[in-house]
């Protein structure tokens, strides 16, 4: 679904992916794939599917059926040597009570083995001003959240899979996250963010996958979907609105006139056609705010048959 | 054994160490105690009173008890110290690999570069290590106690073979609950089935062999395998223990592979 070079492998790509849980279907024939390089936003609602596939990427669930690579690999096949490149927060952490932040750090740490730099360590718990000497048990959420941003970070990994890493986090933190993203992205790293924070998405993705019932629904970068987001309008006239005009112009529905001379409605696509209507009558003043993707993504999770951009499982 | 392996074991070690030092202290607490009352029974016609009811003695391991090394036993290693270990195995090694799973806690160590297999044998492990060092515990508690409460008589040589066969057999219960666990059982069933287990055996080690027609249940039994009758009084046998320990290394491979072959659960 996303768009890249396909002379480049993915680093990960899904293809025909059916997971099923009992009678309920989780993976629904999931297609994906993502870019080397950069930062995909993985959106749905809750139970679409998002953490199941995450959890088939990091080989701790296995798909029913289909093709499953990541970073060339088969999850199941490759196993330690794979996931030694990967960088995990998952969504439900649960640290263990009976340990220090201290101590589960260094137990990550020595997991991981030689590929951890330990002032590299020190210095995310800095930036995420994480006290270690803390004992798990007395830890906020976002704390706990905190830990699993270092662990997931510490190795400096190709792949960085996080589920939902900013929930709980308080904005400074946020904030630095944003940063060791950016960072990420910078050195050539790939990150799949999992997010319900779609403003978080939308600073950092170059992507975007949207999922819902299993199957992907929409996808593709950031700024062809802005484009194909419902835009919302509103404009003064000078004088009785043109309402049915308007109503004449394709792009445009859910018009609706206010106070005789104020229209409000929304643009599908481009507002070239808008503009040019506009051009030719005395208007006061236009407000045309950048397109709210959270608004067409939520469009994406309510209905059943999606909107516009969608094609059902299609990877890219 | 990799250094990802070890810090698997020494993780597991930290997690469990202050429930470790509990079952220590209860273990000790419970030998002082259990022989603290020899002195003042030896001889006594309370010890010899128990020698008319053989068969209700016999269904605690305690036939012998008016003799130094049938008290010990009856008082420790026939019966009460080996469901003390075999509940501490059953205990840890259940929370140390199904309760952790279940609660989520190994959902970030099986995301590591370390392989699935390798974290449970780790956790396994771990859970014998601490096995091993409460029943060491346990064992020199006992042999510091022999003088103190006039039981020189007692062979420390017997003592320490008892202790082995109560760990052992406590090993094989962590094991048959490591393996339900592998296999993906919650802790509530590894844990009950390992209980499961170790009552059956007690019964038919201890009571069915009260009927002269079950006599040979015992032979069927873990307990008879690890401990025999009355250890410290009559000794164990190492061939019957090499078949626990053989029994203890196929639930062990059983839980392992089990565990590769499935979805690690989550909270």
């Amino acid at each position: 679904m996303t768009t890249h070079d396909r002379t480049i492998d993915p680093v990960i790509r899904c293809e025909r992916v059916v997971k099923r849980f009992g009678d309920v279907v989780a993976l629904d024939v999931l297609d994906l794939s993502v870019s080397p390089g950069t930062v995909v936003g993985y959106l749905g609602p809750n139970g679409a599917g998002k953490s199941t596939t995450i959890r088939i990427l990091l080989d701790l669930a296995r798909a029913d059926s289909g093709t499953v690579r990541v970073l060339g690999h088969d999850p199941r096949l490759a196993g330690p040597s794979l996931r030694s490149r990967i960088g995990y927060l998952p969504g439900e952490l649960r640290l263990d009570d009976r340990l220090s932040v201290d101590e589960t750090l260094r137990s990550w740490a020595k997991m991981r083995g030689d590929g951890v730099d330990q002032r590299y360590v020190d210095g995310l718990c800095e930036r995420l001003d994480l006290d270690l000497t803390r004992q798990n048990r007395n830890l906020s959420s976002g704390n706990r959240r905190k830990v699993g941003l270092v662990g997931a970070f510490m190795a400096r990994p190709e792949l960085l899979v996080l589920d939902e890493p900013t929930a709980g986090v308080d904005p400074l933190v946020q904030a630095e996250f944003l940063a060791l993203v950016d960072e990420a992205r910078h050195e050539g790293r790939t990150v799949f963010l999992s997010s319900h924070v779609l403003s978080e998405v939308q600073r950092l993705a170059d992507e975007v996958i949207v999922i819902r019932q299993g199957k992907v629904v929409a996808g593709g970068a950031l700024d062809e979907l802005r484009q194909q987001a419902l835009q919302p309008f509103t404009v003064w006239f000078d004088g009785p609105a043109p309402i049915d005009e308007l109503r004449a112009l394709p792009s445009l529905s859910r018009l609706d006139v206010q106070h005789g001379t104020e229209v409000q409605g929304v643009v599908e696509g481009r507002p070239n056609e808008l503009l040019r209507f506009l051009a030719d009558h005395d208007v006061v003043h236009i407000l045309l705010p950048e397109p709210d993707l959270e608004q067409a993504f939520l469009g994406y999770y309510d209905e059943p048959d999606a909107g516009p951009s969608e094609t059902d499982g299609g990877g890219s | 054994m990799s250094a990802a392996f070890r810090e698997v074991v020494g993780n597991g070690v930290r997690t469990v160490r202050r429930s470790t030092l509990w079952w220590s202290v209860g273990v000790v607490g419970f030998v002082i105690v259990n022989l603290a009352f020899w002195p003042s029974l030896e001889g006594s016609d309370a010890l010899a009173a128990f020698g008319d009811m053989d068969k209700l003695l016999e269904a605690f391991g305690a036939q012998n008890i008016a003799t130094p090394s049938g008290y010990v036993d009856g008082q420790l290693f026939a019966l009460l110290v080996p469901l003390l270990f075999s509940a501490m195995a059953i205990t840890i090694v259940s929370g140390l690999t199904a309760g952790d799973e279940n609660a989520g806690r190994l959902e970030l160590v099986h995301a590591l570069p370390i392989g699935r297999r390798s974290v449970w044998l780790g956790r396994w492990t771990s859970s014998m290590i601490m096995l091993a060092l409460v029943s060491l515990i346990g064992g020199l508690a006992t042999v510091a106690c022999l003088p103190v409460f006039s039981l020189t008589e007692v062979s420390v040589g017997r003592i320490v073979g008892a202790v082995v066969g109560c760990a052992l057999l406590a090993a094989f219960h962590g094991s048959v609950a490591y393996a339900v666990a592998g296999a993906g059982g919650s802790r509530g069933l590894s844990a009950g089935i390992g209980i499961l287990v170790l009552v059956a055996g007690y019964l038919a080690a201890f009571v069915l062999p009260i009927s002269a027609s079950l006599s040979g249940a015992r032979e069927w039994s873990p307990w008879y395998w690890a401990i025999g009758d009355q250890p410290v009084s009559n000794g164990v046998d190492p061939a019957w223990m090499l078949l626990v320990a053989a029994i203890t290394l196929v639930l062990v491979v059983v839980g392992t592979q089990a565990v590769d072959h499935r979805d690690i659960h989550t909270a």
